[in-house]
């Protein structure tokens, strides 16, 4: 009997992992710390059952939430410019152009809130039943996924929470800063266009 | 609880790692033969299926490494950065891609890897690779709408096809081999 080459060797393993793969169901777990962050944005938040806080819409893009359709109500130039990672854009709330299905997890979003609560309570009405809007719109994106900060005179708890969204922040090119002195108001938002340069900078 | 690797690497570390793992990369193109651009054209001619079979068996002891680890939750694949999906832009990305390709018989990877055994074509293709880069950074602002355009988001198999992230594996793995055998054949054919 010849022996086994390493060649077939090695396509047997990867059939093995590759018909095992297939009974294993999904890669991930849940992560661990993936509850809603305690906030009073959060809270508000929680009060409208249409809204999504930034936090969380950001860490449904990054577990890959199936069925997550992020859309973007703006003008397409601003669009553009700047939106969410994974976002498509539906100027001026024209949703019909795009393929939504209707067990779809949809977030809108705008510059506020406004335009695209109207949107998603419109949405709902139309049998759309798990659509939502982000919570401050893009500003607080900006605010809180892409520049969270955190007080030198932070506690412990607020200090642990921080790391973890820092952790979430850099994922989608943002830049967390700690020591920010209590009293003082923190330096301004990085811009948009900011925002988009250190984007540019990911991938190969 | 995911290996917390952010911990044993920081920084300068990190940087240092990416560079054994890129050394290890170059060391294994060049083994593969993947230095030549005989070789690398002899793909386009359907003459010598190297680059398929070594970059497919690449793919698929990723696909099924990360997958797994995940699985046994040594790897939180959430960490992991998918790019989103500009449908036109990244077709016509790579028909110039894959123009190039022909034309020099060499990629980006490989003319680094032929320029660092001596290749004088190597050498010069990557020297043409810099050169392009800097023209698209240049002009990129008069085609930047075309770029953005037809964004997807991060679109990935299981999405697509809507189908368990286990079963897209086991189909990727089944079709690769199947490709490794249809590429034996048909080299042996020409």
């Amino acid at each position: 009997m010849t022996p086994l080459s390493a060649p077939r060797a090695l396509a047997g393993v990867a059939l093995v992992l590759g018909v095992l793969a297939a009974f294993a169901g999904g890669p991930g777990r849940e992560h661990p710390g993936d509850s809603t962050a305690s906030t009073p944005a959060t809270a508000a938040a929680q009060r409208d059952a249409d809204a999504v806080t930034a936090i969380d819409l950001a860490q449904w893009i990054r577990a890959r939430r199936p069925g997550l359709q992020v859309i973007d109500l703006r003008a397409a130039d601003q669009f553009g410019d700047y939106h969410v990672p994974s976002a498509r854009n539906a100027p001026g709330a024209a949703l019909d152009s795009l393929r939504i299905a209707v067990e779809d997890t949809i977030v809108l979003y705008s510059e506020s809130s406004d335009q695209a609560a109207r949107a998603a309570k419109l949405l709902r009405g139309r049998g759309y039943p798990d659509a939502h809007f982000l919570h401050g719109g893009l500003a607080a994106w900006i605010e809180q996924v892409m520049n969270p900060i955190l007080a030198d005179d932070a506690s412990p708890v607020a200090k642990a929470e921080f790391q973890r969204l820092a952790e979430l922040s850099r994922y989608f090119g943002g830049v967390p800063r700690a020591g920010v002195a209590a009293g003082r108001p923190p330096a301004p938002a990085t811009s948009v266009p900011d925002a988009v340069v250190r984007l540019r900078g990911r991938g190969c | 609880m995911s290996l917390p690797l952010d911990s044993y690497f920081t920084g300068g570390q990190a940087l240092a790692v990416a560079l054994a793992i890129g050394v290890a990369f170059g060391w294994a193109l060049e083994r593969s033969g993947l230095g030549s651009a005989r070789k690398l054209v002899g793909q386009f001619y359907l003459t010598d299926l190297t680059v398929f079979k070594v970059l497919f068996t690449a793919i698929v002891t990723a696909m099924l490494g990360t997958f797994w680890l995940a699985r046994l939750g040594l790897l939180d694949l959430s960490r992991v950065y998918v790019p989103e999906t500009h449908l036109v832009p990244q077709l016509t990305g790579g028909l110039v891609f894959g123009a190039g390709f022909a034309l020099a018989g060499l990629c980006p990877g490989t003319s680094c890897v032929a320029a660092a055994t001596g290749r004088i074509d190597g050498a010069l293709v990557a020297i043409g690779m810099l050169c392009g880069v800097l023209a698209t950074g240049l002009s990129f602002t008069s085609w930047r709408d075309f770029y953005d355009s037809g964004n997807r988001g991060t679109w990935t198999l299981p999405e697509l096809l809507h189908l368990p992230y286990g079963v897209v594996v086991a189909g990727v793995v089944a079709l690769a081999l199947a490709g490794f055998r249809a590429a034996e054949w048909v080299e042996r054919r020409s």
